[in-house]
């Protein structure tokens, strides 16, 4: 058994204070890390102890890995939880922890590695018999056939970056002109993001469903997966909806979907908590896509039907300790859904917004879960990724689910900063989306449906109103007009 | 008292008039009679002849925030003397930033003469690199950033020094 006493969270935001929650149910200490630009957030202020952290920029401050284990040295900690993004999955930091006699709570670096190596990844899952799409890779430097290889994989194709994820650095070519001018351009963001140019084609999936399993391993063998999300709601490759369970599965081919994800862990000889992503197609079928060695953004959508809280399970399994449950214990009850709370403009091409956090009321009532990682008076910054907060919401059926969550993003009143969140509600209201007939390019399709509507003209008389009385000074001078000349108003002019 | 406010790129008017029974507010169209209760904590009780409507309230210097039907606001307050002005100063030889994000290389220095479409400064927003080019031949008088800066929404990021006549 290793003993963990003290984990620094080497995180800021929404995560930082989601993993603080767990440890502090577990009578774990905390230490927080933080740039001086989250000096005012609340991990920090929540945290038993919290240092600050340095670089060039923000980022670069939580991703010095150096600064980060001296502050382990410094407090005591005996584990770093990298959350997700980062250090999460830096092979180089899990043995720069291990080496210093620190607990990294995640897997194994070796799997890190390969799974972090997309090419990798997909020949170990092909390997060992599970569907990956057709694709062409990219050889040693000077590789004169790839292009051929890469047009006979066949349009539309995408390109992604073998040490990449996340969306970035992927490209979709529809146009076989565009190819070569795209894999530059491809290698080059690859480069520049993960140090490594070597990108990778791959058959484009039309009206494709992603499909995830969260997986559990314990390093006693035992390997469960928590049931599947479906994270087909995205934006620019970046999720903004998942949902647990899928409505695109009946019970078979979740089964089967669950079970192949397991098969992947354990053949990667995983552990710790794991995601293991798909790409389904419209006929049923599905292929790898990558897996994610690390806790997911989207995790709660896993812990609202099953009851499980995933941070105490990854420190648990970090301690050594054996997974408490068997697979016929983990129940999927119900229906839960995640909706991102992205400070951007999604009225205008999803456009980051900046500024300060004037007011947050996050939606409260049964089934809702609102994990933001700032708090009023806060200024949101180009700094960082734009997610400010999740809603997550779990109900009876998807239906149920659906109109809380509707309700919920209505109920949420963030004031300062522009965000997403009607768009979300509008999604959520769309009869495609009720349907259940979701595919990773639905936001586009149904882009004019969800286009804002138009201010009419009683809500144009309310803010008109509520802006003229609310602004002190507009008040103030209209109260300033004498009460007679007020009374003549009327006829006067 | 009239007031000029901008709702997204909208611009209206409306006249706030006391009477001795409340508030009335005049828009082109309309009369109504309004009166704003403050609940505390940011809510506040809209009334609109009447009838009463929940609204959440943030002001930030001539910006007023409102959360109403599950929709976020920003109406700003402006001065309809400004607002004329504004109409005029035009920024025609700067490129100005289309979203926030992060510079990732310089390609050119001020004094340095540029050919339309020649690469100015390479940038990262939403995880996308995008290309400044050269909108026009010329020389850059500025370059606002340096690689590894961040820069909001807006932002001057080059500028070329201003077009000779004729």
């Amino acid at each position: 058994m290793t003993r963990i006493d003290k984990v620094l969270i080497a995180n800021r935001g929404e995560i930082a204070l989601r993993i603080l929650h767990s440890l502090r149910e577990m009578g774990i200490g905390s230490v927080a890390v933080y740039h001086a630009v989250d000096a005012d957030g609340p991990a920090v202020r929540a945290a038993d102890r919290a240092v600050e952290i340095f670089g060039e920029t923000p980022v670069a401050a939580y991703l010095d890995a150096e600064a980060i284990i001296d502050a382990c040295r410094a407090t005591g900690a005996d584990a770093v939880h990298p959350g997700y993004g980062f250090l999460a999955e830096n092979a180089d930091f899990a043995r720069k922890l291990a080496a210093a006699g620190i607990t990294f709570i995640g897997p194994d670096p070796d799997t890190i590695d390969l799974m972090g190596d997309k090419l990798k990844a997909r020949a170990m899952v092909a390997a060992h018999g599970f569907p990956v799409a057709p694709s062409a890779e990219e050889g040693a430097e000077g590789d004169a056939d790839f292009l051929d290889r890469a047009r006979a994989v066949g349009f539309p194709l995408l390109i992604k970056a073998a040490a990449g994820g996340g969306g970035k650095g992927m490209r979709i070519v529809t146009d076989e002109a565009a190819l070569a001018e795209e894999l530059d351009r491809a290698r080059g963001e690859a480069t520049r993001y993960f140090g490594d140019g070597r990108v990778y084609c791959e058959r484009y999936i039309e009206r494709p469903r992603h499909i995830e399993v969260q997986v559990l391993a314990d390093h006693h063998g035992t390997c469960l997966h928590l049931w599947e999300r479906e994270c087909s709601i995205q934006r620019r490759f970046q999720k903004i909806v998942e949902e647990s369970p899928s409505p695109a599965l009946d019970a078979d081919a979740r089964a089967e979907i669950c079970a192949a994800a397991v098969g992947i862990a354990q053949a990667a000889d995983y552990r710790n908590a794991g995601t293991v992503e798909f790409i389904l197609a419209p006929d049923g079928s599905f292929y790898f896509l990558e897996m994610n060695t690390r806790l997911q953004v989207e995790h709660p959508v896993t812990e609202m039907i099953t009851g499980l809280d995933l941070v105490a399970e990854q420190l648990r399994i970090a301690r050594g300790e054996k997974l408490a449950f068997s697979q016929a214990d983990v129940a999927s009850a119900g229906h839960a859904i995640e909706c991102r709370i992205y400070a951007e403009d999604a009225d205008a091409g999803h456009v980051p917004a900046t500024g300060k956090l004037l007011m947050l009321r996050p939606p409260v009532g049964p089934g809702i879960r609102f994990d933001a990682g700032l708090v009023e008076g806060q200024a949101v910054t180009a700094a960082f990724d734009p997610m400010i907060a999740k809603l997550i919401v779990h109900g009876p059926s998807r239906a149920d689910a659906i109109a809380r969550a509707r309700r919920a993003l209505g109920d949420l009143v963030c004031l300062g900063v522009t965000t997403n969140a009607a768009y979300l509600a509008r999604i959520l209201g769309q009869p495609a989306f009720a349907e259940g007939a979701t595919h990773t390019h639905f936001l586009d399709e149904q882009a004019d449906a969800l286009a804002p509507p138009p201010l009419d003209a009683a809500t144009r008389d309310a803010l008109l109103a509520a802006a003229s009385l609310g602004h002190g000074q507009l008040r103030a001078k209209a109260e300033a007009v004498p009460a007679i000349h007020a009374a003549m108003g009327a006829w006067r002019n | 008292m009239r007031n000029r406010f901008v709702i997204g790129d909208e611009t209206f008017d409306a006249t706030l008039l006391r009477r001795p029974d409340g508030f009335r507010l005049q828009t082109g169209e309309s009369e109504i009679g309004i009166g704003l209760r403050d609940l505390g904590g940011g809510a506040h009780l809209l009334e609109i002849d009447g009838t009463p409507r929940r609204v959440w309230l943030a002001v930030e210097g001539e910006t007023v925030h409102l959360h109403l039907d599950g929709r976020a606001f920003a109406v700003r307050a402006v001065d309809a003397l400004e607002d004329a002005a504004g109409e005029h100063g035009g920024e025609a030889d700067t490129v100005t930033a289309p979203m926030p994000g992060t510079v990732i290389a310089v390609e050119t220095a001020p004094g340095r003469k540029v050919e339309k479409s020649a690469l100015l400064m390479t940038i990262e927003s939403m995880k996308m690199e995008t290309a400044i080019k050269a909108w026009r031949d010329g020389v850059v008088k500025e370059v606002h950033y340096d690689a590894g800066q961040t820069f909001d929404r807006g932002a001057q990021l080059v500028t070329l020094e201003p077009q000779e006549e004729g």
